[in-house]
């Protein structure tokens, strides 16, 4: 009998990456800065982000109105209108995009004000065009104007590997607009890298998994695998770039799967020879493609090939001519006809 | 004799020797004709700024012709007196425009870039590493180098054509090595068609096992000591309840 599969954590835990990326955007927020965050893809800014704002929503409460303090869109993709960017947070707001653009722009700006946000958090920054960009500098700067002042927390989440910035280039530009956007940058940090973890922070996180993953495993041990873990996931084919840290992503990846299979073998805890097959699926083996074909197909044509040196014991004509002629007729037309009426 | 050599003596020409001169059409000395006409005027002042002086000052080269412009090249470097000039940023978005250059003749390691007669930004020539090169001195080393590069080249072409006969030579057997592994790979790639399931796993048994740096090591617990671990805060999701 087939055992159910592992039920799997839903949920959010706080890793010391997420605790040096919140903390940027908490400042962020309680500080109204502006900051342009960069950090590893898969690294979890965007679990980090949602786990903030759902945060900073429950504990501004629903007295007096639904408030949303810390307001987060991921940026528009392949649409450079500020109005894409513009319907995203009217959404966020949980509002409906009806009506003109030109008329929902400056409804957007009173309601802004009228739900409480303190900051917004744009995830996946990267993908901003210009006229995004010019549009939240002018948004801003409107609250900002408006009697009683509402001055914003900005934060661009954006992804990134190596050295480089994304919209940094943007921003260096010696127009006037982006010396002005330039001018609103946090002072002393305006653009912020958040580093992955380190070996000491992974066995951090598993021990973290152990207590999440304890009911289907009641011997579960994974901080003895630390070290093997790491430096599996400190591999160069996962980290090119030799920052010799582990992306959450990655070692997400590698304990779930080895903990499903041994779930599977109803085993009470990890399996290292389930470790060692994750981490080369991950590494290794990753750009392998998987077949989906019909089960034992080749068993199924290996069956056939058996079967056909049978057949001529079946029936036992009178000649072997009479033998030859009769097989020849018959074949075709018996998976024809079935039925002897 | 240097160019700041030549600066100063042309200093001193003016000031020491002409300025103290008689001047005959107006039957005075130069430099107290001048006092009395600051006395009078005034010096005109130049109210920009000292920086903008310097470069209306500067050299301006613009090439009007399409085909002779200046260009960015690669949209990061710009030729300039046989010499590449970058700036990160700049060069880039300055790409198919036309642009006009300023330069100090005496140091020519900065250029100063100019688009419809605004200032935009400036360029600088790695290759001086910082220093500070006039245009006759760059002219000179250019000189020099053509001089240098030119022998250079002629004793290296001889071994370019003992090279290429080496070449010719093996050709035909490195021709023959090709077709032979590649006949070796087509068979190879009938061994699947050729051999049962059971005897491809012996044969893969048999095969030199993979690099080194193919294969993750081995999974080995750590060894046993206290570890200072932290226990991180877990969120669960709140599940909806209908």
């Amino acid at each position: 009998m087939m055992r159910s599969p592992l039920p799997l954590f839903d949920g959010f835990i706080e890793t010391p990456f997420e605790h040096r990326f919140q903390g940027l955007l908490r400042e962020s927020w309680h500080a109204r800065r502006w900051h342009v965050i960069v950090a590893e893809p898969g690294s979890g800014k965007t679990m980090g982000i949602c786990d903030l704002r759902d945060e900073a929503t429950r504990a501004a409460g629903m007295i007096g109105g639904r408030h949303f303090p810390v307001l987060a869109v991921t940026a528009p993709k392949n649409d450079p209108r500020e109005a894409a960017l513009g319907n995203l947070l009217l959404a966020a707001l949980a509002l409906g995009a009806r009506g003109r653009w030109s008329e929902r722009k400056y409804l957007l700006f009173e309601l802004l004000g009228h739900y409480g946000v303190e900051c917004l958090v744009i995830d996946d920054a990267h993908d901003l065009s210009m006229p995004h960009l010019i549009f939240l500098k002018e948004l801003t700067d409107q609250l900002f104007l408006s009697f009683p002042s509402h001055p914003l927390g900005l934060c661009l989440v954006t992804a990134g590997r190596g050295a480089s910035i994304p919209l940094k280039d943007v921003f260096d530009q010696p127009e006037t607009m982006w010396m002005q956007f330039r001018r609103r940058l946090d002072g002393l940090h305006p653009y912020c890298r958040v580093a992955s973890h380190t070996e000491g922070e992974v066995r951090d996180i598993l021990l973290a998994l152990e207590h999440i993953y304890r009911p289907s495993f009641p011997a579960l041990n994974l901080q003895q695998w630390t070290g093997s873990m790491y430096t599996w996931l400190a591999h160069p084919l996962l980290d090119p770039q030799k920052s010799g840290r582990v992306l959450m992503d990655h070692l997400m990846k590698l304990v779930t799967t080895a903990l499903r299979w041994s779930y599977a073998q109803a085993e009470v805890n990890v399996s290292p020879k389930h470790l060692e097959a994750a981490a080369e699926q991950l590494t290794l083996r990753r750009d392998k493609i998987h077949v989906i074909d019909v089960p034992n197909h080749k068993n199924e044509d290996e069956n056939e090939k058996q079967e056909s040196p049978e057949e001529p014991e079946e029936p036992k004509p009178k000649g072997k001519k009479e033998e030859k002629r009769g097989r020849k007729k018959r074949a075709p037309e018996e998976p024809e006809n079935p039925n002897p009426k | 004799m240097t160019l700041e050599e030549l600066e100063r003596y042309f200093i001193r020409a003016i000031v020491d020797d002409y300025q103290q001169s008689w001047d005959r059409l107006r039957r005075q000395r130069r430099d107290v004709l001048w006092e009395e006409a600051v006395r009078q005027t005034g010096v005109p002042q130049y109210l920009g700024a000292p920086d903008d002086l310097k470069l209306l000052l500067m050299k301006a080269q613009n090439r009007k012709a399409r085909s002779h412009a200046y260009r960015v090249h690669d949209r990061s470097r710009l030729s300039f007196q046989g010499n590449w000039y970058v700036c990160p940023g700049l060069l880039n978005r300055l790409a198919g425009r036309e642009f006009e250059i300023y330069y100090d003749r005496r140091d020519i390691s900065v250029i100063y870039l100019f688009v419809d007669g605004s200032y935009v930004g400036e360029g600088y020539c790695p290759a001086f590493m910082g220093q500070r090169i006039s245009e006759w001195e760059a002219k000179a080393m250019r000189r020099a180098d053509a001089v240098k590069a030119k022998a250079a080249a002629s004793a290296s072409a001889d071994v370019r054509a003992q090279i290429q006969e080496e070449i010719e030579a093996t050709k035909k057997q490195r021709r023959r090595a090709v077709r032979e592994r590649e006949k070796a790979r087509q068979f190879d790639r009938q061994r699947e068609e050729i051999h049962p399931a059971q005897v491809l796993e012996t044969l893969a048994d048999l095969a030199p096992p993979e690099r080194e740096s193919l294969r993750l090591s081995k999974a080995t617990p750590d060894p046993e000591r206290e570890y200072v671990a932290q226990s991180l805060a877990i969120r669960y999701r709140e599940k909806e309840v209908d």
